[in-house]
């Protein structure tokens, strides 16, 4: 399992990336809808996505690299792991900074997780094999050609 | 017994205590589905990357965003609990 090229960090990586781009319109709208910490709540929110997205790549690729077993280890505990680290941060977020608007962190972790995944789904979906490529960049299919060189 | 014991509660702790078990059914609850999710996401993963090595790739893809997906519905709850007051 060595050979594969690691399609986790890809994949995370170009979630990471199109989340740059629409962390500041979601910080925009959360401080429009609840101010100032709710616009801090929300950037909050965009990086804890964005780092349990690079945590189970991380995790993934590691275990792939190891044995299958490891993989499926590494798959279910970094999903217990990763839940509780993510309670943990909330709690503690909320605790030590009084700034922190929970509601708004919670549901802009939620949002900005599945919005990325669909996002990346585009162009996961139009390259399986090749993930993390934006659409303009992907490679064209080889078009079949006839006896006489008509393109079929 | 426990009806008496409730009874004798301040009805504001009573009503914090059920709110913080609400919370705990509701996480609790929302990541069991999850749980068996990535447990079949991955458990069919490695049994199609040990069918066919060479796809590993595409079956790793489709792993994570699988496991990304799932992982989605557990969050929700989480987010859910949050949100209960």
């Amino acid at each position: 399992m060595d050979a594969t090229p690691q399609v986790e960090r890809s994949i995370a990586l170009d979630l990471a990336r199109h989340a740059l781009y629409v962390a500041p319109a979601v910080v925009l709208v959360a401080g429009l809808v609840r101010g100032v910490d709710g616009a801090a709540s929300a950037g909050l929110g965009v990086a804890l996505a964005i780092a349990n997205f690079l945590a189970t790549a991380t995790g993934l690729a590691w275990g792939a690299r190891r044995s299958p077993a490891t993989l499926a280890a590494v798959a279910m505990g970094g999903f217990v792991v990763r839940m509780g680290v993510l309670l943990g941060a909330m709690l503690l977020a909320d605790a030590l900074f009084g700034w922190v608007d929970v509601i708004v962190l919670g549901i802009t972790l939620f949002a900005a997780h599945l919005g990325l995944l669909f996002w990346e789904l585009r162009s996961v979906s139009l390259t399986l094999a090749a993930p993390g490529l934006r659409r303009d960049r992907s490679i064209t299919p080889p078009t079949r050609t006839g006896p006489e060189g008509v393109t079929e | 017994m426990l009806l008496r014991f409730l009874a004798e509660q301040d009805p504001g702790e009573l009503v914090d205590g059920l709110t913080a078990l609400g919370r705990g059914v509701v996480y609790g609850g929302a990541a069991i589905g999850p749980g068996i999710g990535i447990g079949l996401v991955v458990g069919n993963a490695i049994t199609a990357m040990a069918r066919q090595p060479e796809a590993a790739g595409m079956v790793r893809t489709t792993m994570f965003l699988g496991i990304a997906f799932t992982e989605a519905l557990a969050l929700f709850g989480f987010v859910l609990a949050f949100i209960l007051s």
